[in-house]
């Protein structure tokens, strides 16, 4: 999943890194660096609510997007409440993917 | 034919018995010995003087109380030291060797405390002025039967007194005129009568009309679907109405001198049903009742059939309960589902992105193809993993790796452990030989214990939530695995009972699961323990043999 969204990303015209795990992504990462970081839920290690966590003290301002299987209106609650973007769940609608992905990076069309 | 025990003997009340002996040769003997009769015979006089007394007669009620077969005529032709019981041979030598030295028509007496199952014996010995043999000596026994003692004996006594009571189809059969032919024919010179009998074939019709049932219990009148025993008692070629080979068989066990024959055989009811049985006869020999030849059935078509009902129902059972876990883990399913699914959709849509721009990418637009046919053939495959553990299935046992049979259910329960927040802890022996097995009931009974030990953990919380699942080798020739959590554990007291049936702790939990994983493991000719380990929790431990073929120990 994580290849395919990153090739779903390419063809809308962005740049994307995949990382496997919220360690790894925390290893690679600096303020400014990315424009926008979207996350499993489920993630081996630290869980994708707990990287959330951890981005407000590094870069609050970095919007990020939380992607799941469960439809569960309770953890989107708690996403959304700890400043998520938004709270998707698979399979993921590309439309609706990139609507809040231009959203969170500030554009109004995405490059050709 | 009296009955087994007259009336008085049974009520315990002294019973008479008449012996009569020649002691012609025997007080020849006494002549010769340096002490003549009285006390203080050294042992070996007193055999030498025995061996050489005959039994001239002996009265029903001597064979009864002495426990003798009905056969006088073998009564007579043995030796008194093998019919009498040892405690009682001194005193009875003692009292013959006595009437040496008195004269016609004296009694004398002799006391035995017990004598075998008789108490308070008293022999009474003496010889008659106007018999016709004056060395003709009489003993009259009497005696008290020890009744306990004489219904152990009863008990153990041979068929006459146990064809009504034992719950196998028994006949008694007369095979004497058969014996007979048998005698001529072996003073004709016959030795091979399987090679007489190809050439006469006719024998065995006529053995099975000459041998004839005397006496047949209640359960061979119903496993014959007769009213009535008197329909038995007839000569026995009904016995083998569909097996003449059977006759024939059992003919040539007799002719060779065999004690019993068995074989399996198939039996005509009179009522028209066809019974499968396992056929055992079993011949007298010298000593024993020789008008009584004895045939058991033991009927195997009900066995069989029942047995193979009990198959049934626990294959339906373990496949309820196989259905029962699949049921609960409907959300782990579809969530494992929707993986594949939705990176095809992702990167189907990605292709369509791509092959709408001006210029498309033609390369990334193969490779995407390519994955979506790599994800689909993964949905497929979990399917195809669903739908064999839902299956009805006939069990196959081959050679497994019992780790990977834990890897494979473990990626059952995995989307529901990590749900849960619950941390599964390998540690699998890679050396571990293989066993032998079904490789989806394993498979069930390890999910099953995942399942027990996942809902057990729900009582604790999150970050404590451990299942510890562990392969290794017990002993030589055996394979184990345990599964460990870190819950509340399973009271010791319970500790036996979880296993069998309706044994749950969960409100709505039917408790058969683990009666199914007993069941499993014992069908692999394993077994399963539930323990309280050291470390807190509920630990269950499954032991199976490892394949002997491949076994390096």
């Amino acid at each position: 999943m994580r290849d395919a969204l990153a090739d779903l990303i390419e063809v809308f015209g962005f740049e994307a890194r995949a990382f496997g795990s919220s360690e790894s992504f925390l290893a690679a990462h600096a303020p400014g660096l990315f424009g926008c970081l979207i996350t499993d839920l489920n993630l081996p290690g630290e869980s994708g609510l707990q990287l959330r966590q951890r981005l407000r003290a590094l870069e609050p301002s970095l919007p990020v997007i939380i992607i799941s299987a469960q439809a569960n209106p309770a953890a989107s609650a708690l996403a959304l409440s700890c400043g998520a973007l938004a709270y998707l769940t698979k399979p993921i609608n590309d439309q609706v993917l990139l609507q809040h992905l231009t959203l969170a990076l500030g554009q109004a069309t995405p490059r050709a | 034919m009296p009955s087994p025990l007259a009336p008085e003997m049974s009520r315990g009340r002294p019973a008479a018995a008449y012996w009569q002996f020649d002691v012609a040769d025997a007080w020849a003997l006494l002549d010769t010995s340096v002490t003549k009769g009285g006390p203080g015979w050294a042992r070996d006089g007193f055999e030498r003087f025995l061996a050489r007394v005959r039994i001239v007669a002996v009265s029903e009620a001597a064979l009864l109380l002495f426990d003798l077969p009905w056969d006088r005529a073998r009564v007579t032709a043995r030796p008194i030291g093998s019919l009498w019981p040892e405690s009682g041979l001194a005193a009875l030598s003692d009292l013959l060797a006595s009437l040496a030295n008195a004269e016609a028509d004296t009694i004398l007496t002799r006391q035995i405390d017990r004598m075998d199952r008789l108490t308070d014996v008293v022999l009474t010995g003496w010889r008659s002025s106007d018999a016709p043999n004056p060395l003709l000596v009489s003993v009259s026994v009497q005696a008290t039967l020890d009744s306990r003692e004489a219904l152990l004996a009863f008990e153990e006594s041979p068929p006459r007194s146990l064809i009504s009571s034992l719950p196998i189809p028994l006949w008694h059969v007369d095979a004497r005129a058969a014996g007979r032919v048998f005698d001529r024919l072996r003073a004709d010179g016959v030795t091979d009568l399987d090679d007489y009998l190809s050439r006469r074939p006719d024998l065995v019709e006529v053995a099975c009309e000459i041998v004839v049932v005397t006496e047949a219990n209640r359960d061979a009148v119903e496993l014959m679907g007769a009213g009535d025993p008197s329909e038995l008692l007839r000569p026995v070629s009904y016995l083998f109405s569909m097996a003449r080979e059977t006759a024939r068989r059992v003919m040539l066990a007799h002719f060779a001198g065999q004690r019993n024959h068995t074989e399996q055989a198939k039996v005509r009811t009179f009522d028209g049903r066809v019974r499968d049985v396992l056929l055992l006869v079993t011949f007298p020999v010298p000593g024993e009742q020789l008008d009584t030849t004895l045939v058991m059935m033991i009927d195997n078509t009900a066995r069989l059939e029942a047995e193979a009902r009990l198959r049934q129902i626990e294959a339906d059972f373990s496949h309820a309960a196989r259905l029962s876990t699949l049921g609960q883990m409907t959300a782990s399913i579809a969530h494992e589902i929707k993986q594949p699914l939705s990176a095809i959709l992702t990167n189907a849509e990605t292709s369509l992105r791509w092959l709408a721009k001006a210029d498309p990418n033609l390369p990334k637009v193969t490779q995407l193809a390519e994955r979506i046919a790599a994800s689909a053939q993964r949905a497929a495959d979990i399917i195809a993993r669903i739908q064999d553990m839902a299956g009805k299935r006939q069990p196959r046992h081959v050679q497994l790796d019992l780790n990977e049979v834990i890897r494979e259910a473990l990626n059952f329960v995995r989307h529901d452990s990590e749900e849960r927040s619950i941390h599964v802890r390998l540690k699998l022996d890679e050396d571990l030989p293989p066993t032998i097995g079904e490789r989806i009931q394993l498979q069930q009974v390890v999910v099953n214990l995942l399942v027990n030990s996942a809902q057990a953990l729900e009582a604790v919380a999150p970050e404590e939530r451990e299942i510890y699942v562990a392969t290794y080798r017990e002993e030589p020739g055996s394979v184990a695995f345990s599964i460990r959590d870190s819950g509340p554990g399973i009271p010791a007291a319970d500790l036996d009972r979880v296993f069998g049936g309706f044994f749950s702790t969960k409100e709505a939990g039917m408790g058969i699961g683990l009666t199914i994983c007993q069941s499993i493991v014992a069908a692999h000719r394993g077994v399963i323990t539930a323990l309280q380990p050291p470390a807190g929790g509920a630990e269950f431990r499954v032991v199976l043999p490892a394949d002997p073929r491949t076994s390096q120990d």
